[in-house]
């Protein structure tokens, strides 16, 4: 339903997507003027870009929900969390990117362009209110994130990385258009408010292609998210792709992916979500035993967070669950899901920082376990970092991802979810083995791990397990901040 | 108070973590010297005639979750910070000899988990108790796993991920009694002051007390799931086994006591038989698998399965006699059973073997060690006069009044205890000299009788003259078992003596 704001006040709203946008393009004209490309000048203009949205995002925090592109956006405080996430997210990344891809021995301009449109289409879906308008920035992240992966071309494993991704992520593209079609046939709007009105006022005439353009929809975003069933590409693209893509991978894709899923769940479902609980905790359940279990017998760090990343896609999807089964305190679900978000995004690009710095001066890139031995005698700091993000990960005190972690049991067990709240407690403490295994490495064996000299990697991962530590023992404020997301949604 | 004594290890642990490592030595004993001295006033300020909680710090701390810092103690937690803190400075001092690499972050850690334990026994809080819980188990992972013997990695993390994958199960049931209250009440609380009021349906009592026991027996740990023990102790450095010994395995009975039972009565109705049943069965079992071992500090970690058992039975005796048996068994393994690991320590640093083959005869080269070891194994079986005895008569008084035929059978362990201990006593101290290799073996130095007397004093003092323990300990323990009881005459579940057990039937008034 357009509400028919004027478009420069649209433009205003969304400055955040907007800027992105256009730096975007910026940088994609003058990566191809100037070659070779002043590394220092593209990586300081993309990093000043992003934290420049991120301010932009913060200044809107207080505003109240306002929709923008006559209903196609709304910028509300539940966006406003998973865009802030989101450009965390690249931040992070880009904050080790200037130096692994050089010695990686990448050097090109659009490296940085391809990132910020990927973090224009990760903004667009989480403030997406219309399901063409998701579908668009899906499509906008996706496509430059495949051709991030492949950024190296030269590389085998890099290319077959970036292939795979493309061709299961365009046939999901493929699927979860075809559902949006079903789902504008049945209600006949692609609006989610529209939708959820027609759910609302709908008399069963259209439930069969509902149903299916539902299924269709709820397999389209399992794969963005990497949801069991649909995990399979996980492990090879996430090892295959340059480390720093794959931080953004892992946590500013499945952000956004997750946010335009709640989205769907909460704002287009309604009522009707608990009709879809089923399929969702069935496949939260899988999710998270599958991704703990196969991380199990993983030796390469970055297939382990591979894994570790399907098991918390998992555990983001219990959340949705949560909401969807309802219950007195169901609606927690929301605000669990922002705030784990967030933390598994600080977890993850402390991890990915620690990774990248496995990458030598040569460019050797392997991230065998086995390269961290002896780490806790070389660099103490370093494995002292890592060892904070691992415990996070791993859920226990006293980080943040132990009280995301209790945020979302809560929630669901609070909705009545006892049974997921089991399951997930279960993957938890398989989990805990393979989080536990790099400290092995690094404090129990001995060896000689090297690491590149990168200031800006270890300044990241600093400022996770810091922000990791602070937000576990005082969370009052991010807690705050999640649940105004979550009361964004539901007024 | 109770805050810095909590937080204060853990302090003197990153202020020890940045020494000199020549320094580190005197320096981390002095830290534990410290927190010794700061705990000590807690005796002497502790009110007895009071059973409520005492020293209680409270500040809100996520308002949102009506999460609370709440800390409090009464004499059971009293007596088992006071055992943390003096056993803590003894373990450091035993660590100057035995920790070869690197004593700094030793000590550091052995003064974070000294923290982390203290704070298990004096948080009032399910929530802070958890990150406390949680927090104990990384210290220890790192002390087994960099400082431990050649199987030391599997066995530190069987330990992690046994106790981190019962603490899981505990967190959902803490997270349903976290939504209870919020049913019932319609405010959110972690308080247990607060989950104490509630009255939770039978049905929820038993999903809920199931994975709190579960968690709970599993650091005691009870029979069948002990099989960690072992290995962590045979693997950890002297200073681990003495601590997890020591300290760590009470803090799963201290949460049976604590929060699992007072929380779920109508639970501990329907499942006490269960757990009596594997108490019994963990004291006979642990002593038999005793008996055959060739390893000695093997044995003793047998006879630890053995011993806690007898707290459990006690435990759930919910009698008088036999909970406060249990408490003080609690102390009194800590005592003997550290005794015992720091002096196979002793021997292990000297000769690096632990068989109980290759000894023999020792009476003969090293006769001070050959006394205290004859006293802490006298300590250890029980014998009148000394500590062992007193807890392990209470506990069997206890509960031969609610069930006879289980504490006939678990004071056959009683027995075996004698024979396994002085079994291994007379193959090690007694007979011909025959090894060479322990011809000139080096008798107790005066640092070596400096971390052990004290020990042996305190198995003399708690079994000659146990009174201030027991009077610190009884008013607690009456409240405890007053909750338990006027639980089972006024619940609304319950339906008076003919509806329990027989166990637990009382005999008519």
């Amino acid at each position: 339903m357009g509400s028919g704001t004027p478009i420069f006040e649209s433009v205003v709203l969304a400055a955040p997507v907007m800027l992105l946008a256009f730096m975007g393009v910026v940088l994609m004209v003058a990566a191809a003027m100037w070659r070779p490309m002043p590394r220092l000048a593209f990586w300081g203009v993309s990093c000043a870009s992003v934290a420049s949205a991120l301010l932009l995002v913060a200044a809107g925090a207080g505003a109240p929900a306002t929709e923008a592109f006559s209903g196609m956006l709304r910028i509300d405080a539940y966006g406003n969390f998973f865009a802030a996430v989101s450009l965390l997210a690249g931040l992070f990344s880009l904050l080790v990117a200037d130096s692994y891809m050089e010695r990686i021995g990448v050097r090109v301009g659009e490296f940085y362009s391809l990132v910020l449109f990927a973090l224009c289409g990760m903004l667009g879906m989480a403030y997406s209110n219309d399901l063409m308008m998701t579908f668009i920035s899906l499509e906008v992240m996706s496509i430059a994130v495949y051709v991030l992966c492949a950024i190296k071309r030269a590389d085998e494993r890099a290319v077959e990385s970036g292939f795979k991704y493309f061709i299961l992520g365009a046939f999901s593209s493929g699927i979860l258009l075809y559902g949006v079609a079903f789902v504008y046939g049945a209600t006949g709007s692609t609006s989610l408010p529209a939708i959820a009105h027609a759910l609302r006022s709908a008399n069963g005439e259209a439930a069969g292609f509902l149903a299916l353009g539902g299924a269709l929809l709820l397999v389209g975003f399992g794969f963005k998210v990497a949801a069991v069933p649909f995990h399979m590409w996980v492990a090879d693209v996430y090892q295959g792709a340059p480390t720093a893509v794959t931080a953004l991978m892992a946590s500013g894709v499945k952000a956004a992916s997750i946010a335009a899923f709640g989205r769907l769940v909460i704002g287009a479902m309604g009522d009707d979500a608990a009709n879809w609980n089923g399929a969702l905790w069935w496949m939260s359940a899988a999710t998270m035993l599958v991704g703990n279990l196969a991380a199990l017998a993983q030796n390469d760090l970055k297939r382990i967070f591979a894994y570790s990343g399907v098991a918390h896609a998992g555990y983001l999807l219990m959340a949705l669950s949560s909401v969807a089964a309802g219950g007195a305190v169901g609606n927690e679900g929301i605000g669990s899901l922002a705030f784990y978000m967030l933390a598994y995004t600080l977890m993850n690009a402390g991890a990915f920082a620690v990774l990248s710095l496995m990458t030598n001066e040569a460019g050797d890139d392997a991230t065998d376990i086995s390269r961290l031995a002896g780490l806790g005698r070389s660099h103490p700091l370093v494995a002292a970092g890592l060892s904070i993000c691992l415990v996070s990960l791993a859920g226990l005190p006293p980080t943040m991802g132990f009280i995301g972690k209790f945020y979302l049991f809560s929630a669901a067990i609070g909705s009545g979810e006892i049974g997921l709240a089991f399951v997930g407690a279960i993957g938890a403490a398989a989990g805990v083995y393979y989080y536990l295994r790099p400290m092995v490495y690094m404090y129990m064996r001995e060896g000689h791990a090297e690491l590149a000299t990168d200031g800006r990697a270890r300044l990241a991962l600093g400022l996770t397990s810091a922000l990791l530590i602070i937000f576990g023992l005082m969370p009052t404020a991010v807690l705050e901040w999640a649940n105004a997301s979550m009361a964004s949604v539901l007024g | 108070m109770l805050s810095l004594v909590t937080l204060l290890p853990m302090l003197l642990a990153a202020a020890v973590a940045m020494l000199p490592e020549r320094l580190a030595r005197p320096g981390a004993l002095a830290a534990s010297l410290l927190v010794l001295a700061i705990s000590l006033p807690l005796w002497f300020g502790f009110d007895p005639a009071d059973s409520g909680y005492q020293f209680v710090e409270q500040v809100p701390w996520i308002a949102q979750w009506g999460v609370s810092y709440h800390l409090g103690i009464d004499g059971v937690s009293l007596l088992l910070i006071l055992l943390t803190t003096g056993l803590t400075p003894l373990i450091l001092l035993a660590g100057f000899s035995g920790v070869e690499k690197n004593f700094r972050g030793y000590a550091a850690l052995m003064l974070a988990l000294e923290g982390a334990m203290i704070g298990t026994f004096v948080a009032l809080d399910v929530f802070l108790f958890y990150i406390f819980w949680e927090l104990v188990l990384l210290p220890m992972y790192f002390l087994i796993g960099i400082w431990g013997g050649e199987r030391r990695i599997y066995a530190a993390v069987k330990l992690f991920i046994y106790t981190a994958g019962g603490s899981l199960l505990m967190l959902v049931a803490l997270l349903g009694l976290y939504y209870t209250h919020f049913e019932q009440m319609g405010a959110w609380s972690t308080d247990l002051p607060d989950l104490l009021r509630l009255a939770i349906t039978p049905a929820s009592q038993k999903w809920m007390f199931a994975c709190l026991a579960l968690a709970f027996a599993i650091k005691v740990p009870m029979f069948p799931v002990h099989t960690w023990l072992p290995d962590a102790h045979v693997e950890a450095p002297t200073g681990g086994s003495v601590v997890l010994a020591g300290v760590m395995l009470k803090m799963g009975t201290y949460g049976f006591y604590r929060f699992a039972m007072p929380l779920f009565p109508d639970a501990v109705v329907a499942y006490g038989p269960i757990l009596v049943g594997l108490a019994v069965i963990g004291i006979v079992y642990g002593a038999l698998v005793a008996l055959v071992q060739d390893d000695i500090k093997k044995l003793v970690a047998y006879s630890s399965v053995s011993h806690l058992g007898y707290v459990m039975l006690g435990l759930f005796a919910l009698n008088g006699p036999g909970v406060t048996g249990g408490i003080f068994q609690m102390l009194n393994h800590g005592v003997s059973t550290a005794a015992l690991f720091f002096l196979v320590g002793v021997l292990y640093e000297r000769r690096h073997t632990r068989k109980i083959a290759d000894y023999g005869g020792l009476t003969k080269v090293v006769p001070r060690f050959a006394l205290v070891f004859m006293i802490i194994t006298f300590s250890s079986i029980g014998l009148p006069g000394l500590n062992g005895f007193v807890g392990e008569f209470m506990i069997l008084l206890g509960a031969f009044q609610y069930a006879p035929i289980p504490t006939v059978i678990a004071s056959t362990g009683v027995i075996f205890g004698a024979a396994y201990m002085l079994w291994a006593f007379q193959r090690m101290m007694f007979g011909p000299l025959q090894n060479e290799a322990n011809k000139g073996l080096k008798d107790l130095s005066p640092r070596e009788l400096a971390y052990l007397l004290p020990l042996v004093a305190f198995a003399f003092w708690m079994g000659l003259y146990p009174k201030p323990f027991l009077d610190r300990i009884n008013p607690s323990v009456d409240a405890f078992v007053a909750r338990m009881e006027t639980h089972f005459e006024s619940s609304p579940y319950a339906c008076g003596d003919e509806c329990l057990p027989s166990w637990l039937a009382k005999e008519s008034h």
